[in-house]
């Protein structure tokens, strides 16, 4: 009886040395050491203010465990930006920068990955006040990259560094040129998905300066060219902004909750917009 | 038909006491069941990943292959490998732990080499028996989950809030004897088949009958022993929470030692059974 336990406990053991063995540096165990770093990370986001040194490290350790020991698997595609995101909120701004350039230089054909390094950089060297630098990221994304979500905010990220440094009355001219550049980008890609991102970054850009009426008619446009039923509900909340909050016009709105209605062909949309009517004709 | 719970008990731990050889079957039930919870452990990484990711994909999707969504399939797994086991080797097995218990019983030396060799000459009655509890246990669990589900939903309609807290856990405990009842009427086939030397069909009925008449006896006896299995119940119940507030290794921690209690408290029932069996007389109409 126990020799034959002695057996049993040694063949699973030995086999277990075995199997350990084979899977080695595999992406299973990578993704071991990503869910790791990011529990401890959920952790520090709990409570971010009092988050120990000690902590901190742990994560980075582990985000650079995955880095180097399994720098093909798809966990290092996601422990870069967490690592970046961890240096920086650590007001690490050189390492931040130096993982941003491995990044480019390792995964180079993975667009995602090399719009988040160059944004990330150009945030670092903003902070460093190296604002030139930050700049030529910043081209980078807007000349090579504008189909990103990141590419196309770029832009809009350079405008309103002008607005914090200088004010309002000096920026001016760098929100016309972020609206110059979205209107050109609109009808260059008109009635894609391009397109549509460019209109919204135009919304936003509209509201953010205090151009209420421009906002509107960029809405209106919206609905009009892209009658998609995610896009038309997108615009949902910028209308009631616009339209009911600041220009006080809920005829306006009502007019466009029911361009929309008449637009789409899913009957919750309809039903969620019906209810928004009725809530402007009681409001 | 009155049956001696506690005489019976003791009975069965003086023969475990005295012939630990008896618990050898359930050892190698044991064995085999690790192997596959270690396989299963290892399966998202090489090379046994070329073999068993495709299958999880297939049937689970793509998020259990990956950390931590293996852990929370591997209990499914697990389950389905112990179904297995049951049906290839371990009806058999417990055949050949009754086969030891009667032997010691009538004086004689138990061999398991001896057993292993009685119990292969009736494997397609045995994996047919296993078979059959396994489907048995499979659908009639599946129809009570659905029952007790209605059941709890009207309890949670009328019910304070503090009940419709503890729902959850009244579903485990519902499931739990719910299953203890049905092995009351299940238990003594395979006893009946390998002491009594009957056909599955009369053993059946035979067991079937002895659970009637001698319900709250056998009820008694396999309830108890049962017991020590609640807590891991309880914890493969709650498996995301757990894991959640520990680490997901956990899960496979929790299925280790749900195999070493179960299979701890089924060898000593299985003994407790097979004397029963042994011990009422041979013309008791039961």
């Amino acid at each position: 009886m126990k020799k034959a336990l002695f057996i049993y406990v040694t063949v699973l053991a030995a086999l277990f040395i075995v199997l350990s063995w084979l899977g080695r540096g595999s992406a299973y165990n990578a993704e071991k050491v990503f869910y790791g770093a990011m529990e401890t990370l959920r952790g520090i986001e709990k409570n971010p203010d009092v988050a120990p040194p000690m902590v901190l490290a742990s994560a980075e350790k582990a985000l650079r465990k995955v880095l180097d020991d399994y720098p093909k698997s798809p966990s290092a595609n996601m422990a870069y930006p967490e690592l970046v995101e961890l240096l920086m909120k650590q007001r690490k701004y050189d390492e931040a920068i130096a993982v941003s350039d491995e990044m480019i230089l390792k995964k180079p054909d993975t667009i995602a990955l090399v719009t988040k390094a160059l944004f990330a950089r150009a945030v670092c060297h903003e902070k460093k006040n190296e604002w030139a630098k930050a700049l030529v990221d910043l081209e980078i994304l807007k000349s090579k990259y504008i189909n990103t979500p990141l590419g196309l905010q770029a832009p809009f990220y350079a405008a309103n560094h002008y607005l914090r440094e200088n004010g309002p009355e000096k920026s001016g001219k760098y929100f016309d040129e972020a609206i110059a550049f979205y209107k050109g980008l609109m009808k260059s890609s008109s009635g894609t998905t391009l397109g549509y991102a460019a209109s919204d970054m135009l919304v936003q850009v509209y509201i953010y300066t205090g151009k209420w009426e421009e906002a509107g008619m960029a809405v209106t446009g919206i609905i009009s060219e892209y009658p998609a039923d995610t896009a038309m509900i997108h615009q949902a909340p910028y209308i009631e902004l616009i339209y009911v909050k600041s220009l006080k016009r809920p005829e306006k709105a009502r007019e466009l909750f029911v361009k929309i209605i008449e637009k789409t062909g899913d009957e919750r949309i309809k039903q969620y917009f019906d209810a928004a009517i009725k809530k402007l004709g009681t409001s | 038909m009155k049956i001696g719970v506690k005489k019976n008990w003791g009975a069965a731990c003086a023969l475990i006491a005295e012939n630990p050889v008896v618990l050898m079957p359930t050892l190698m039930i044991g064995f085999i069941e690790f192997l596959c919870l270690e396989l299963i452990y290892f399966f998202p990484r090489p090379p046994l990943m070329y073999l068993i990711d495709p299958v999880v994909r297939k049937f689970f999707g793509e998020v259990f292959i990956h950390y931590p969504g293996n852990m929370l399939v591997s209990m499914k797994l697990v389950r389905g490998a112990e179904m297995f086991v049951y049906v290839f080797a371990g009806a058999l097995l417990y055949a050949v732990t009754i086969i030891m218990v009667k032997d010691i019983a009538g004086r004689k030396t138990p061999k398991l080499r001896a057993g292993v060799t009685k119990a292969v000459k009736r494997y397609a009655g045995f994996f047919l028996l296993g078979a059959l509890l396994v489907a048995v246990f499979y659908f009639e669990q599946k129809l009570s989950v659905l029952l007790i589900q209605k059941g709890i939903r009207l309890l949670v309609k009328f019910s304070p809030a503090f009940i419709v807290k503890a729902a959850p856990h009244f579903m485990s405990l519902a499931l739990f004897l719910n299953n203890v009842v049905l092995t009351v009427f299940t238990v003594l086939v395979l006893p009946f088949m390998v002491i009594r030397d009957l056909s599955i069909f009369k053993a059946f009925v035979k067991s079937l009958v002895f659970g009637m008449r001698g319900f709250w006896g056998l009820f008694v006896m396999i309830l108890v022993p049962y017991l020590l299995h609640l807590p891991m119940l309880a914890m493969k119940s709650f498996p995301v929470v757990l894991a959640g507030k520990t680490f997901p290794e956990v899960i496979f921690l929790i299925l280790a030692a749900d195999i070493i209690v179960v299979l701890a408290v089924e060898a000593f029932v299985v003994v407790s059974v097979s004397l029963c069996v042994i011990n009422s007389a041979e013309g008791d109409r039961i």
